[in-house]
Formats: C-alpha cells, sequence, structure tokens
C-alpha cells in the first residue's frame, strides 16, 4: 500500500465522466443491437497519482483505453485532459493536448519497430514534434537505466526487460503527464517485473507522474496503485484507495477476483477460502438486466434483476469494518 | 488405473537438448536429472527459455525440427523414451504419457466440431469402440471436467467455446485413457484469474480420478504454492534447486530460488520498493563460464568457484525432523557452490 499521499489535486489530469462506447452487433434476424463495451464509465486521476484499473478480458478496459486516447469514438460522456475536453477541441490542438497522455504498451517485442535501432525509436516522437537533439534522446535513454552506447542497437538485441524500458523512454520523450501502461510487465519474466515496477515508481517520484495502470495481476497492481478500480462488463463496480479495496472488498466481484488469486505459501494453499464463479461471462451485446454480474453472482436476488447499480459510498451504519467515503461500490445488497 | 512400476514413474537423468548454432551446437537443455512419482504433482519452474518446456516436449518426443537430444536417458516406467522408436512412442502418446498445452485455442482445430476431435483421441487408443460408445465416452469425458450439456457443447466449434471451457476440453482430451503422466505446460497462463482457480481444481479432480502423476510447469510461484508436492526450479537450461514445496518455500537454499521469492509482491511490498534480481537470463549460447547465475548473483561476487567451475546439482542436509511434511522421494538438492548461504530474510532486507 502506498501511503505517500499525491499532491492534493487541483486539476485532475485525467476526468472521464459517463463514457459510453457502443459497436453495432448483429441481432437475430435483421434485428441491431448495441454491444455496450464502456456502459457508463466515470474515473480519474490526479497528478503525480496511479489508478490501477482491474478487470478480466472483456470488460472493456481495453476499449475504455482507446477511448481515452482518441482511437475510439465515445457514443456519449466526455474525456477531459487537464480539465479540457478534448471532443471540443479543434484537431490540431486536440493532438496537442493529446500528447499530454502516452501509452506503453504490453509487448515491447511488438510494439518496437525491429528496422530501427533503439535511438531512433526514442527519437521519433521528437522528430515528429521538431524536438529533437540527440541529447535528448540520451538523456531519456539514461532516464530508463539505459545508456547512450545502447541507442545504436536494435530492440531484437535487447531483453523484454530492456525493451519495455525502451517502450518507456518513447512514451516520456513528449514529456507527458499521464502515462497509460497497459500491462506494461505481464510479458515479463517474474525476476524481471520488479525492475520495471521500480522503474516506473522512481520515474513517478522524480518526474510527478500520473499512471493510468491497466493489468490483471491483482498483486502488480497493488504494488503500484494508490487506488484501484475494478472493470465488470463495462462498468466500474468498485473503486477506492487500494488499501481499501484490497484488505475489505465490498462488492462480490471485487471478493471474487481477490479470493481466486493463488498465493504463493503451501502452508496457507490447504485453508485458504476461494468465492468459485460460476458460468462465463456474458454477452456483451445481451447484457443481463439489472445487475450485469448477477448472472454469476454467489449472493444475487431477485432485485439485483431489476435495478441497474449504481456507484455509491459506503453507508455509514457498518460498524465493523469502516469503510471511507472513497471506498465505492455498486452493488445492491451491500448497500441494502 | 495404470499398473505400478517399483521405481520412480518418470527418471530424467543428465538430459541435454541441443539446437545448431552457428558456432556449433547450443545445449539449450544442459544436464538436467529429475523424478517423478507415483501420484505426485511435480512443478518445474523457470522464466521463458529456462528449458522447462523443452524438457517436457522431449518426454513426449514432441521437439521441435531441429531440435534433438544430445544425450541422457528418460526412463518412462523403466523404458527409456528417448530411444524408443516413433511407433512405440505413438502407442504411449496419449496414452500413458498425456499433454495439456497453454492455449487450447491453438491446440484445437478451428474447422473441427469439439466432439469429434475428442472422438479421435478416443479411438486412437480405443479402435473397438463404435460410434456410439465413442460419442458415450467423449460426453462423460466432458461432464467429469464440468462442461455443462455436454451433448451439445461437442456439436459446436472451439471459437463457440470460452478460454475456460476450451482449456477443459483439452483436459478432457487428456484424460481420454487415464494417463500414468500428465504434463501440463502452463495450462492457465492464457486464462483469467477466476477462470484460472476453476480450472486447476478440474485438473486436480481428473487427476486424482484416473490416478495420475502430473509435471506442471509454471512460472508463477503462487500455482506452485498451491497445487505442487515437489519442485524443481531450472534457470538457463539446468535445475538449479529441487526440493518439496514446503522446504523451497521456507528455506530457498539456492540464491535464484531465494531471489524468485523475494520478488513475489504481496500485502508487505505493496506501496514499497520491490525485490528485484539485477540483470537477465543469458542467452543459452553466451552463457558464462562457471554458474550461469553468477552474474545476477548476491553471493557470487568475487568468489573463484563461481566463475570457473560448474556447481552441480547436491544433496543438501535435511533438516531436522520434519514430520508434519510429506516424506520426500529424494532430498532436496541446489546446484550452488555455497548452497544454503543465501537465506530469504537476507534478500527481503535488502532491497535492490
Amino acid at each position: 500500500m502506498r501511503t505517500d499521499t499525491p499532491a492534493p489535486p487541483f486539476l485532475d489530469v485525467l476526468t472521464v465522466q459517463d463514457l459510453m462506447v457502443g459497436f453495432p452487433a448483429r441481432g437475430p434476424l435483421f434485428s441491431r443491437r448495441t454491444l455496450k463495451a464502456v456502459n457508463g464509465v466515470s474515473l480519474h486521476v490526479a497528478p503525480g497519482e496511479t489508478l490501477g484499473l482491474v478487470g478480466e478480458s472483456g470488460c472493456g478496459k481495453s476499449t475504455l483505453v482507446r477511448t481515452i486516447l482518441g482511437i475510439n469514438k465515445p457514443t456519449a460522456g466526455t474525456v477531459a485532459v487537464g480539465g479540457r475536453n478534448l471532443a471540443g477541441l479543434l484537431n490540431g490542438r486536440r493532438r496537442q493536448e493529446r500528447a499530454r497522455m502516452q501509452m506503453v504498451f504490453q509487448d515491447p517485442s511488438s510494439s518496437l519497430d525491429p528496422r530501427m535501432t533503439v535511438h531512433e525509436i526514442v527519437a521519433e516522437p521528437l522528430r515528429i514534434n521538431g524536438q529533437y537533439t540527440a541529447a535528448a534522446v540520451n538523456a531519456l535513454l539514461e532516464q530508463v537505466g539505459l545508456t547512450e552506447a545502447m541507442g545504436s542497437r536494435r530492440p531484437s538485441e535487447f531483453s523484454g526487460g530492456q525493451r519495455q524500458r525502451v517502450g518507456i523512454a518513447r512514451a516520456l520523450a513528449l514529456k507527458p503527464e499521464l502515462l497509460i501502461l497497459d500491462e506494461p510487465v505481464s510479458a515479463l519474466d517474474v525476476s524481471v517485473q520488479a525492475q520495471v515496477i521500480n522503474l516506473l515508481q522512481d520515474l513517478q517520484a522524480g518526474l510527478g507522474l500520473s499512471y493510468l495502470f491497466i493489468a490483471h495481476d491483482l498483486s502488480v497492481v497493488r504494488q503500484i496503485s494508490h487506488r484501484v478500480a475494478v472493470m465488470y462488463m463495462g462498468r466500474i463496480v468498485e473503486t477506492g484507495p487500494v488499501a481499501d479495496v484490497f484488505t475489505n472488498p465490498q462488492h462480490p466481484y471485487t471478493q471474487a477476483l481477490l479470493s481466486a488469486a493463488p498465493v504463493a505459501d503451501p502452508s496457507a494453499a490447504a485453508t485458504r477460502q476461494r468465492i468459485v464463479l460460476r458460468g462465463d461471462l456474458p454477452d456483451a451485446a445481451n447484457l443481463p438486466s439489472g445487475c450485469a454480474f448477477r448472472t454469476r453472482c454467489p449472493i444475487a436476488t431477485d432485485a439485483c434483476a431489476a435495478v441497474v447499480p449504481h456507484l455509491l459510498p459506503p453507508v455509514p451504519t457498518q460498524a465493523d469494518f469502516p469503510v471511507r467515503p472513497a471506498h465505492q461500490s455498486a452493488c445492491l445488497l451491500v448497500h441494502a | 488405473m495404470s499398473t505400478t512400476y517399483p521405481g520412480p514413474l518418470l527418471s530424467v537423468q543428465d538430459l541435454t537438448i541441443e539446437v545448431a548454432g552457428d558456432d556449433g551446437p547450443v545445449r539449450l537443455v544442459d544436464g538436467v536429472t529429475f523424478e517423478v512419482h507415483q501420484d505426485e504433482v511435480f512443478a518445474l519452474v523457470g522464466e521463458s527459455g529456462s528449458g522447462k518446456s523443452l524438457t517436457v516436449l522431449a518426454i513426449m518426443d514432441l521437439l521441435p525440427p531441429g531440435v534433438r537430444i544430445a544425450s541422457g536417458r528418460i526412463l518412462f516406467r523403466g523404458r527409456d523414451l528417448a530411444r524408443l522408436p516413433e511407433s512405440e512412442m505413438r502407442r504411449l502418446r496419449g496414452k500413458d504419457l498425456a499433454m495439456v498445452f497453454q492455449d487450447p485455442m491453438s491446440a484445437l482445430n478451428p474447422l473441427q466440431r469439439v466432439g469429434r476431435q475428442l472422438a479421435e483421441a478416443v479411438r486412437l487408443h480405443a479402435s473397438g469402440l463404435n460410434r456410439r460408445q465413442t460419442a458415450d465416452k467423449v460426453h462423460s469425458l466432458l461432464a467429469a471436467v464440468g462442461v455443462p450439456d455436454p451433448e451439445g457443447r461437442a456439436a459446436s466449434y472451439p471459437h463457440q467455446w470460452s478460454g475456460g471451457m476450451r482449456q477443459r476440453a483439452m483436459i478432457a482430451m487428456a484424460m481420454a485413457h487415464d494417463p500414468g503422466l500428465l504434463i501440463a505446460d502452463e495450462p492457465t497462463t492464457a486464462l483469467d484469474v477466476t477462470v484460472q482457480a476453476e480450472v486447476m481444481d478440474v485438473l486436480a479432480e481428473a487427476r486424482r480420478r484416473a490416478g495420475s502423476a502430473m509435471i506442471l510447469i509454471t512460472h508463477d510461484l503462487g500455482l506452485v504454492a498451491e497445487a505442487a508436492d515437489r519442485v524443481a526450479v531450472m534457470y538457463s537450461g539446468r535445475v538449479v534447486e529441487t526440493a518439496d514445496v514446503h522446504r523451497l518455500f521456507t528455506s530457498p537454499a539456492h540464491p535464484y530460488t531465494a531471489g524468485l521469492l523475494a520478488s513475489i509482491l504481496g500485502e508487505g511490498t505493496a506501496g514499497g520498493r520491490a525485490f528485484a534480481i539485477p540483470g537477465a537470463p543469458p542467452a543459452a549460447a553466451e552463457r558464462p563460464a562457471g554458474c550461469a547465475f553468477q552474474p545476477r548473483c548476491h553471493l557470487g561476487s568475487g568468489r573463484d568457484e563461481c566463475t570457473t567451475a560448474r556447481p552441480v546439482l547436491t544433496l543438501l542436509p535435511t533438516p531436522p525432523a520434519d514430520a508434519d511434511g510429506p516424506a520426500p522421494f529424494a532430498g532436496p538438492a541446489a546446484a550452488c557452490h555455497f548452497a544454503g548461504e543465501s537465506t530469504l530474510n537476507l534478500l527481503k532486507g535488502q532491497p535492490a
């Protein structure tokens, strides 16, 4: 758990408000349905803060990221960077604002051009923006723990961890305020993962960066995040300070997710209580009524089919586990 | 149920696997020795390129073209698989030796109904069954791994199955003839965490029912802790440590094992510094002289043995009266000149 609280947020670096992203999907016999990949998501990232975004495949994480970056168009809702709504800007200006966020991809071997030298890869964003100097590239390489000499080599000559460092250096070239990190360490070996996580934490401390950190590995999210948001079928079902969510999960989906993660302790393995979820994810083009999780939820009742639960702060009367106001969950039964 | 063989079910002895390189053959697996016993789950742990997958592919005689066994023995119930003719091997594969792969989507044929693919696996070693009997067997195999509506599902195609269900189908296929040894290569790596938990349960249950031993290949120490009885840790083509799972997690003897365990993230490390082993594993063609782990090792700096002599897997002194733990079949062993000097606490106290 990170105790160093970020500076008071005067203006969030990223604000996503009621975002909806739908895709046309084919229904039975000429009918048209909409696949709601992102279904009313609101989130914000403060300066110097890491928001961890957790969810399983198909939950809408990737669509959310693509929409924040402007690759997909939202059906409704807004994405604001530094308080400025991107949709209202002219193209040139929008590009400028968007440069304040940069992306680090999961697989550094497919996101780096194998024919370019590392120096050229890191230089590319600088050249496009007319800011290139060799010294600037060397400084970036050094910042991520690589050397000037390594710049003349190609990505294939590097290990996975080093390649991810190159990807981070490229993302830092235009001095962004926010890095969107999509599973940045999941392709790396265990012994190397920690190196990259430590680097990201150092960079954040040194440069005051904000991170939107997407991962399916809960221990990695816990390691690096200040706050965490849990996504299920296009919605955020629980969000709050990382320590609160991990030690006192409110939503049954979060509880199941945390209980399913294997624990590296053979003597604890036998006694562990696991919440097993029934069945598969529902069809995103044909979501269940009410709470989308109810079809797999171990505690769902009839009421869950009738009402869509919204993120709410905790009920103040829950005495044994005081839940802090920032820790919100979207479950009727938690708030019953 | 398979017949019992008095010795270990599987005994891999000094296995070396090579591939042709620019300057002569490169040893991808270099003198690997371990035993797997009846009914146990044996985990093979290591990072990408450590040789764990090649080791089990050699057992199955499924090494990729150009990669060959240079020396060593693979004794399965006393017969050396490395010297078995292909016709004999074909009789064992899918029957006594079965394998579940990491990615069920690429292991299944997308153009064939799942049921038909299972039927093929069933008939391969039970040609006497008629259509009806084969279909019944397929449905019961699917039902046994928790696939709902087996008849209906068997008639559908792999893309209509979710990842977790596909992996269940692969497990059903592997268990078709109650294999003596089941090899699972990263069986849940492609799956989400809630699905992973289910699939591991299905695997354990299927294995117990058939009385199979299992080799579990994984890089996830959490899975090892939950599923394995004994563990071998591989690094750069060699086994560097082997022990029962309790001993390995509580008192690792090899500094690489200790480093791996120290780099596990958890409640204690959250928000602070994570322990990281410096550097990266060497490529197989560029292994340093002496110990391959030496350049990254906190014990090896400035010690001549580590850069000159290759440490061999050596039995470790067993701790006094560890009565609760399962009786170890083979004693714990580590390949380190200074095995035991590396304690977990030492590493945890000094983050990199």
